[in-house]
C-alpha cells in the first residue's frame, strides 16, 4: 500500500441514491478516517444508525473499517468516491 | 405486470444510472420490453450481476416494479435473462437471501415486506426519494462483494 502523502487535500465525494439531496462532497486531509467522513456525510443526508440498520461507506466495492485514513485508502491519489450503505443487521 | 405512465417516466429516469452502476461493476442492465419477442414487459428489468470475489460468477436478478418509486419491487433470482425463475441454483447464498423460498428476506423487495409487514413503518420502510431503483441495484452488488458465500446448490 502507497504511503500517503501528507498535508495534501483529498476530495472525498459521497453518494446516497435515497436522498433528496446531492452527492456529498468535501476536503480531508490523509489522515483523516474514514470513520470522520462517514459521521459527517450521515449528519449531511439525515440518517442515523438505528436497531435495523448502521450505515457504512463503501470504496470500490468494499465496506470500509471507520479506523481506515483516508490516505492509506487512496495511497497518492487526491480524491475518493465512496457510496453511503444503509447496512441491514436483520433478515 | 401493469406499469401507469408516471411509473414508466420515472423509471426511465432512473435506469441511466442503474445501467451505468452495473457495467461498472461487470454487470448489465436489460428492460424486458427492449429484448425482443412477444409478451416484453415495461415493468421488467433483468439485473446481470457478479461478484467482485468471483467475477466468472454471473446472477441474474428479475425486478419487477408495480408503481415506482412508490412500491418496493419483486426480486426474484433466475438462470439468465428470462430464464427460469424456479432454480435454486440460480441463487447466490448471502444473509437474507433463500434459494428454497425464492425470496430476499430484506426491507429491499416485494416478497421481504410480505414476510415483515412491520417493516412498511420506521427506518425499513421503503424508500422514495432519490432513485430507489439505484438503491436496490447498490445493495444488491453491496451484499454480492461483502457477503457472497458462493452459488446456492
Amino acid at each position: 500500500m502507497a504511503e500517503p502523502e501528507t498535508g495534501k487535500e483529498i476530495k472525498v465525494r459521497v453518494s446516497f441514491p435515497i436522498s433528496k439531496r446531492g452527492p456529498y462532497e468535501q476536503e480531508f486531509t490523509p489522515d483523516t478516517t474514514v470513520g470522520i467522513v462517514l459521521a459527517d456525510a450521515m449528519k449531511y443526508f439525515e440518517v442515523e444508525n438505528d436497531t435495523q440498520f448502521v450505515y457504512v461507506l463503501s470504496y470500490d466495492g468494499r465496506e470500509q473499517d471507520p479506523a481506515t485514513t483516508l490516505g492509506s485508502l487512496v495511497g497518492h491519489s487526491r480524491e475518493v468516491r465512496f457510496t453511503l450503505v444503509k447496512k441491514i443487521t436483520q433478515g | 405486470m401493469t406499469l401507469d405512465l408516471e411509473s414508466r417516466l420515472n423509471l426511465e429516469h432512473d435506469e441511466q444510472p442503474v445501467a451505468a452502476f452495473l457495467a461498472e461493476n461487470g454487470g448489465g442492465l436489460d428492460r424486458d420490453d427492449t429484448l425482443g419477442g412477444e409478451g416484453g414487459d415495461p415493468a421488467v428489468y433483468w439485473l446481470t450481476m457478479r461478484p467482485a470475489s468471483h467475477p466468472a460468477e454471473r446472477y441474474f436478478a428479475r425486478v419487477g416494479w408495480e408503481a415506482y418509486p412508490y412500491n418496493h419491487p419483486s426480486i426474484k433470482f433466475a438462470t439468465g435473462v428470462r430464464g427460469a425463475l424456479n432454480v435454486t441454483s440460480a441463487w447466490p447464498v448471502m444473509t437474507g437471501y433463500r434459494p428454497t423460498s425464492f425470496d430476499i428476506c430484506r426491507p429491499i423487495s416485494k416478497e421481504g415486506f410480505a414476510i415483515h409487514p412491520e417493516w412498511a413503518e420506521g427506518s425499513t420502510a421503503w424508500p422514495t426519494e432519490g432513485n430507489p431503483f439505484l438503491w436496490v441495484a447498490q445493495t444488491i452488488q453491496f451484499h454480492l462483494d461483502n457477503d457472497y458465500q458462493g452459488r446456492a446448490s
